[in-house]
């Protein structure tokens, strides 16, 4: 499929899915009430409801999604290996740990703008450090091993945090993070979170030509005239600020980055750079479509989107692991 | 015409003077083989005139530029560089392979136009590869891959063809394939450098010989001047028993090898 039609099939789907999840929910809202609400009529509470409530939360949705799809994709184009997730290789986790910093000290309730900051500060480390344990051409299992090693650093700091924190409250504050949820955000949060997640975003989608040169190797690149110092900067600065801001505003969601590249990539005949732009789009469609189907799932407690995610990506990633297993060596 | 010249190029690395004194000089419509033994400083002397490795002194011209503090763009539309090996590390495409060599000449956001796509048809039948076009790089044989390969070196239309031991993983119906591509090549009018090992490969093929032996150019010219007996025996520590204008070159070592 050429990627104009690709972009184009992924849109309209994103569209529908969204305007799905406006109309679904415990109040029913019918296209007829849709739009009366936005030539300006319609019912207040409900007006309500789908301004304050589910715009909120499925933008939030699109955006994490994207944010973290567009993230694995650049991450694998640049490290050459098709298990760089954000999740996998520890930098979810990191941004998790900064924002659980953040949450621990008191400092997200006084300055709100402060939350995204830590998760992008922590997520930055991890992505610096990952690419200097893994190398420049690390193989898968170098990779891997380094992303163990940043995950449980990540999760042994989040576990002394928890284990230090004061009073229940706080305590529980945490937890919910940690398995990721887009319940309850308001606009204001998305606001907040969506400069960094652009700024990621325009970082990663301009790192496309380099990334195809790379497809070659680190000295053909620059013979083809491509910086790899700045190309690499690019990458981990644009991943780490997508990454971190979506991990503030849904807590730590895992396995996206992994999961949609990867069913995206044949459908581009595998070319890095064309594969970014729908990676993004292909996010946003999963994580609104899961968050669609926690909101109708019959469960008495809600589910949370990171359980969701992390139910279907983890055995997809054995998957991979099985498949990839001879490359590995 | 000298597109490319390097001389006195020295490249300092870990305190070790890897290349003390390299030079090189590539012209339009020659093939001119880059030669010596193992550790010698051949693919050292390619890495420093590409721009890969620093150069600590001496100049690398690019027609009349000294082109070692220039930015990496002019050397990337003017030096196409064929790697030893040649990863490519996802399932491309023989074609969308080629458009790679692109990559020098596409605005970062626009699509590859005519000029781009008439460039990899003509590296892809100069190669012999339009057959192939749709095929998978890993579905290739060595053969194959090393011509997928060098279409998208040739994609980029750069003056000057750079290969890092083009010839030293195939086997020998392809290694000659491949030199006699190359000779082509430089019929056509492309200045082309090869690092070679094989030096009967070096001396059948190759117009211009230049013999670096530990960091040092120490015989440039013809073939049959430089690969003469007294270099064999010093540099390579091996004899030909007939002299090279006997057609081909063959090669015995003192202990009887």
């Amino acid at each position: 499929m050429i990627p104009a039609r690709l972009h184009f099939a992924l849109a309209v789907l994103l569209g529908v899915l969204c305007l799905v999840a406006l109309m679904t929910g415990p109040v029913v809202v019918t296209v007829q009430d849709l739009w009366r609400l936005m030539t300006g009529g319609g019912d207040q509470r409900l007006s309500l409801v789908l301004w304050e409530i589910r715009l909120p939360r499925i933008v939030a949705g699109a955006m994490v999604g994207a944010a973290l799809a567009l993230s694995g994709a650049a991450l694998q184009g640049l490290l050459r290996n098709p298990l760089a997730d954000p999740g996998v290789i520890g930098v979810t986790a990191s941004a998790a740990l900064g924002a659980v910093l953040a949450l621990f000290l008191g400092l997200a309730t006084v300055w709100p703008w402060l939350l995204p900051v830590f998760a992008i500060t922590a997520a930055l480390l991890a992505t610096m450090l990952l690419t200097a344990l893994a190398g420049r051409e690390a193989s898968v299992l170098t990779l891997i091993l380094a992303g163990v090693a940043v995950s449980s650093f990540a999760g042994a700091l989040t576990s002394l945090v928890i284990n230090l924190s004061p009073n229940p409250f706080t305590l529980g504050e945490i937890v919910l993070w940690l398995l990721g949820s887009l319940a309850n955000r308001s606009g204001a949060d998305v606001l907040l979170a969506a400069p960094f997640v652009a700024a990621g975003a325009a970082l990663l989608l301009s790192a496309g030509r380099g990334l195809d040169a790379l497809t070659l190797g680190e000295d053909t690149a620059a013979t083809l005239g491509v910086d790899g110092r700045r190309l690499r900067l690019m990458v981990v600065f644009g991943a780490a600020l997508a990454v971190g801001a979506s991990v503030a505003i849904s807590g730590a969601v895992g396995f996206v980055g992994l999961v949609v590249p990867h069913i995206v990539r044949p459908f581009v005949g595998y070319a890095p750079a064309r594969l970014l732009l729908p990676s993004a789009i292909g996010g946003a469609v999963l994580v609104v479509a899961a968050d669609l189907a926690i909101r109708l799932a019959p469960t008495t407690q809600e589910l949370k989107l990171g359980v969701v995610t992390a139910l279907i990506g983890a055995p997809f990633f054995l998957h991979l692991l099985w498949t990839t297993r001879r490359a590995m060596r | 015409m000298t597109l490319l010249a390097a001389e006195q190029v020295r490249v300092r690395l870990g305190g070790k003077d890897i290349v003390a004194d390299g030079r090189l000089a590539a012209r339009s419509g020659r093939v001119v083989g880059l030669i010596g033994p193992n550790g010698a400083g051949k693919t050292t002397l390619l890495r420093a005139v590409l721009g890969l490795t620093p150069v600590t002194a001496g100049q690398v011209l690019l027609g009349d530029v000294d082109v070692t503090a220039t930015p990496a763009h002019r050397r990337s539309v003017a030096m196409a560089y064929l790697a030893q090996g040649g990863a490519v590390h996802w399932p491309l495409t023989v074609e969308n392979l080629a458009l790679l060599g692109r990559l020098p000449h596409l605005h970062p956001w626009r699509r590859p136009g005519d000029a781009d796509w008439r460039a990899v048809e003509q590296a892809l039948q100069d190669t012999d590869m339009t057959a192939f076009r749709h095929r998978l790089v890993i579905t290739l044989s060595g053969g194959e891959r090393t011509r997928a390969l060098l279409a998208r070196a040739l994609a980029g239309q750069a003056p000057v063809l750079l290969a890092d031991e083009p010839a030293a993983a195939l086997d020998p119906y392809h290694q000659l394939t491949i030199m006699a591509l190359f000779r082509r090549l430089a019929d056509a009018g492309r200045a082309v450098v090869l690092v070679l090992h094989d030096l009967s490969l070096a001396a059948r093929f190759c117009d211009d010989l230049f013999l670096m032996m530990d960091g040092r150019t120490v015989a440039s010219g013809p073939p049959d001047a430089v690969l003469n007996a007294d270099t064999l025996a010093r540099v390579y520590k091996v004899r030909s028993p007939q002299p090279l204008s006997h057609g081909g070159l063959v090669l015995t070592t003192d202990d009887g090898a």
